[in-house]
């Protein structure tokens, strides 16, 4: 087969040259590529990083932070749609050890991370609660914080 | 496909046998408090002393041998097995501490609660087989698992102190920072994956090219060191230490200024000196900057500090400013000799670790005194330096044992930390790097101030009417054996650092 | 040329994930800011389907959907009374939303500048594969181009056989060394949130435990 349809859907789509940078976004946006997943998950984490750095709520900051390992994941699964499928690509014809969808493993043990990280961190607000009889973060303040 | 046959066989389990070991220590001792009642309980801490004792050996019995394992993803070279080796015994120190508390007839008169918990010790394996794994990790997804193993007992082990506020607030603390430098971290990492397809060490290095500019992987770059520098407290992520420091029970401060210091540093020079050498030339610049600010701002902040773990807090954040040469000085030498498999690891290696070796027993040591003469009616959290005036006419012991531990930390002869200091700033400076030594320089001299305000309150000042001190700190023989063990190892990495030497210049890259 | 129906689809997903991203940080009741967190997960799942992560996408709504928000749901029940709106939500400051903008300004100059820079490999005339960065490459089908045999063939051994296989033969070590990391976690969650230390414990100790 040729080199071009070794690519997973290589047909880069003809685009027509837009005169200025707005229609040359668009045209470029108009064909879902990678860059779409990666524009989300980018969203995303800073939704989550802002929400860290405004809620004074233990529990919404903790929301936020699974926001950004949402985000992390879906830049991980967007990545090894290029990548696991290359690298497989690369096995059905060397025969080398390097099938690895490496980017949903990540996702997993993100996954699996969130939700020791949700436990743990659950259990510390609530034992925090159960001695300040409250979950906001300026009340953290026996010691300057 | 053939390729991808696995079996047990192709596992090289002597090198993981350490972490092999400690986790069937984690169970153990997490099991044995329900059928070992009352006073049998006593057993649990020796178990975990033993569990530590078979890795130790485990450990030395792959010296030299280079072993690796898991398509070279964890390699247990010698690097690995040394920092193994500091991770052990502060562990091991902090068990033999922490059982002068927890074992009822062993228990002495304190102020910080009480580690009721017998679960205190497998979290404390736990966080050895992380701190182990993040050292000898060269595969991001490894080094990431290692980093939260290690995080998420110690956000428990910081709030261990059931009575104290403190100990939760530092917890909550602890682990809303860590949660949000875990994000930074993984998001990083997805970008790495991006830019190069592969996260193990060797893959990243072959697609680092200081030619060709690939932002996807500098800004992955940056934001994992963004989430190192959270973890190993560098400036400007360090805000979280203090707090963090001055509330967790007094010996789990020490053991997180030690282990986990160690530990960062081992994976932050493993990843920076094999993985993303080739960009020297574009981060060293910020690393520079971020050492000597690191430095600046932990001594600066430490000197008008009044609390003593606080005091304590801030000067290990000045600590790894210094160890940050050590990266530098890596970054250079490696990026113009180029990095092989079983190269002897050079200075910078043998200066971190040494650094590293003094740093942990005059830190732990420090810590201990501060739990051991900490009355029971108050926190150690509230511990001052006034409170400690005229500790030489009380405790003409522990005050000479803590001066000499405040010694080394400032880095006076015939201390671990002068050598430490010595040999670290003399390898940046043959390395080139005049400017920040001299700024380390007077850093070392700024933070003399602070900690020979602690030693002039001990020795020259008249006590306080009230005594906010433990009248008798307590004679119990494991918290002297804990604080010997410190003073002596303090002194003889001081005083005869060939045997320590000899061992380091045999350290190597593994293969 | 027309719009492909995957990017309508995918519009539809992704802006549905975003907007409850953000409904998350500005609803009153927890309980809902929880629920919007729900629903960018389960959006989020629908993206991992139309990237072919189909093992994924079950594992996020089982677990993450599932597992981890219902825990999430269960200690805000515990704290506050359904519906009630958090006291402590964000309060509007001018810090916050200079900081919301500047935020969003970095985001938008960093979305910009990605597209951008990939879009211009060539934008008149077709770019060979050798040409264009792995990232650059078009990902989804298009009408033109239907999934022949052998990709369909490569994306069904992708999925989840081979993540299983890979997880439990060469990233083995990873994958125990989370199951350290759960019992850690199980285990301090114990610890921390149990009311009391036990009796015994607490006899042996004496002073200092609530």
């Amino acid at each position: 087969m040729d080199n071009d349809s070794l690519y997973f859907l290589s047909n880069w789509a003809n685009v027509e040259s837009g005169g200025n940078a707005l229609l040359t976004m668009w045209n470029i946006f108009k064909h879902i590529s990678i860059h779409h997943y990666l524009t989300v998950a980018a969203i995303i984490f800073t939704i989550g990083f802002y929400g860290v750095i405004v809620r004074r709520n233990a529990i919404s900051i903790l929301m936020s932070i699974e926001l950004m390992l949402n985000a992390v994941n879906l830049n991980f699964v967007a990545f090894n749609q290029i990548w696991g499928l290359k690298i497989t690509r690369a096995a059905f014809t060397s025969n080398e050890d390097v099938l690895t969808p490496v980017g949903q493993i990540f996702t997993i043990f993100i996954i699996i991370i969130a939700a020791a990280e949700a436990a743990v961190g659950l259990a510390i607000v609530i034992a925090f609660y159960r001695q300040r009889h409250s979950v906001k973060v300026e009340d953290a303040d026996l010691m300057r914080w | 496909m053939t390729s991808m046959e696995f079996s047990p066989q192709t596992i090289d389990f002597t090198a993981i046998m350490p972490i092999i070991i400690i986790s069937a220590g984690i169970l153990v001792t997490l099991l044995l408090p329900f059928a070992a009642k009352g006073r049998a309980k006593i057993i649990n801490p020796l178990v975990a002393l033993i569990v530590l004792l078979a890795a130790f050996i485990s450990s030395a019995r792959i010296w030299d041998l280079g072993r690796a394992s898991f398509d070279g993803m964890y390699t247990a070279d010698n690097a690995t097995l040394f920092a193994s080796f500091i991770f052990i015994i502060v562990a091991f120190i902090t068990v033999i501490a922490i059982t002068a508390r927890y074992c009822p007839f062993l228990r002495s008169p304190d102020g910080e609660g009480l580690f009721a918990s017998p679960e205190v010790f497998p979290l404390m394996l736990t966080v050895v087989v992380g701190a182990i794994v993040m050292s000898a990790s060269r595969n991001l997804i490894l080094t990431f698992l290692a980093i939260e193993t290690l995080s998420i007992p110690l956000y428990v082990l910081a709030g261990m102190n059931l009575s104290s506020e403190r100990s939760k607030e530092a917890s909550l603390k602890y682990f809303l920072t860590g949660a949000f430098a875990s994000g930074f971290l993984a998001y990083g990492i997805s970008l790495i994956y991006g830019a190069v397809g592969k996260l193990g060490y060797h893959a990243i290095l072959d697609a680092c090219s200081p030619t060709a500019a690939d932002y996807t992987l500098y800004a992955g770059l940056a934001l994992v060191a963004v989430g190192f520098g959270f973890k190993v407290a560098l400036v400007p992520f360090h805000a979280w230490v203090p707090d963090v420091y001055q509330g967790s029970p007094a010996l789990i401060s020490g053991f997180m200024a030690s282990l986990v210091k160690a530990a960062g540093f081992t994976a932050i020079l493993r990843f920076f000196g094999e993985g993303i050498v080739p960009l020297y030339g574009i981060w060293w610049v910020a690393i520079a900057i971020i050492a000597a600010l690191t430095m600046t701002v932990g001594n600066l902040m430490a000197l008008n500090q009044i609390v003593l773990k606080r005091l304590l807090a801030y000067s290990s954040i000045a600590h790894a400013g210094y160890l940050l040469l050590a990266v530098l000085i890596i970054g250079k030498e490696w990026s113009e000799k180029g990095v092989t498999a079983g190269a002897p690891l050079g200075d910078a290696m043998q200066c971190a670790f040494f650094y590293l070796a003094g740093y942990v027993f005059a830190i732990i040591g420090s810590f201990a005194i501060i739990w051991w003469l900490t009355p029971s009616d108050k926190e150690g959290a509230l511990l001052e330096i006034d409170d400690v005036r005229g500790l030489n006419d009380r405790h003409p012991l522990h005050a000479a044992l803590f001066a000499l531990f405040l010694f080394s930390l400032a880095g006076f002869p015939i201390t671990a930390g002068f050598l430490g200091k010595f040999f670290l700033f003399a390898s940046a400076l043959s390395h080139g790097f005049i400017l920040l030594v001299v700024f380390a320089l007077l850093n070392a001299v700024l933070s003399a101030y602070y900690y020979l305000k602690i030693i002039v309150a001990m020795y020259m000042k008249s006590a306080p009417e009230h005594a906010s001190l433990c009248e008798e700190p307590s004679p119990n023989p494991w918290i002297y054996a804990v604080v010997w063990t410190c003073t002596l190892a303090t002194l003889w990495l001081g005083i005869i650092p060939a045997s320590i030497l000899g061992l380091l210049g045999s350290v190597s890259v593994g293969g | 040329m027309a719009i492909s129906f995957e990017i309508v689809f995918f519009g539809v997903f992704a802006g549905i994930a975003v907007i409850l991203a953000i409904m998350m940080l500005s609803v009153k009741s927890p309980v809902h800011a929880a629920l919007c967190l729900v629903g960018v997960m389960i959006m989020l799942a629908i993206l991992y389907l139309m990237l072919h992560a189909y093992f994924l996408s079950v594992v996020q709504i089982v677990v993450y959907a599932g597992a981890v928000m219902v825990l999430f749901l269960f200690v805000i029940m515990f704290f506050y009374s359904p519906g009630a709106s958090d006291p402590s939500r964000m309060s509007v400051h001018f810090t916050h939303i200079a900081g919301a903008i500047i935020l969003a300004v970095i985001l938008l100059a960093v979305i910009t500048g990605s597209f951008l820079l990939s879009g211009n490999v060539s934008l008149t005339e077709k770019p060979s594969a050798a040409q264009m960065t792995d990232i650059e490459k078009p990902i989804a089908e298009t009408s033109e181009a239907p999934l022949t045999e052998e990709t369909s063939r490569m994306i069904e051994k992708q999925n989840p056989q081979l993540v299983g296989r890979m997880l439990f033969t060469k990233y083995l070590l990873p994958f125990e060394l989370t199951s350290l990391l759960l019992l850690a976690a199980m285990v301090g969650a114990v610890v921390l949130a149990r009311r009391s230390p036990p009796a015994e414990a607490g006899s042996a100790g004496g002073d200092g435990n609530d």
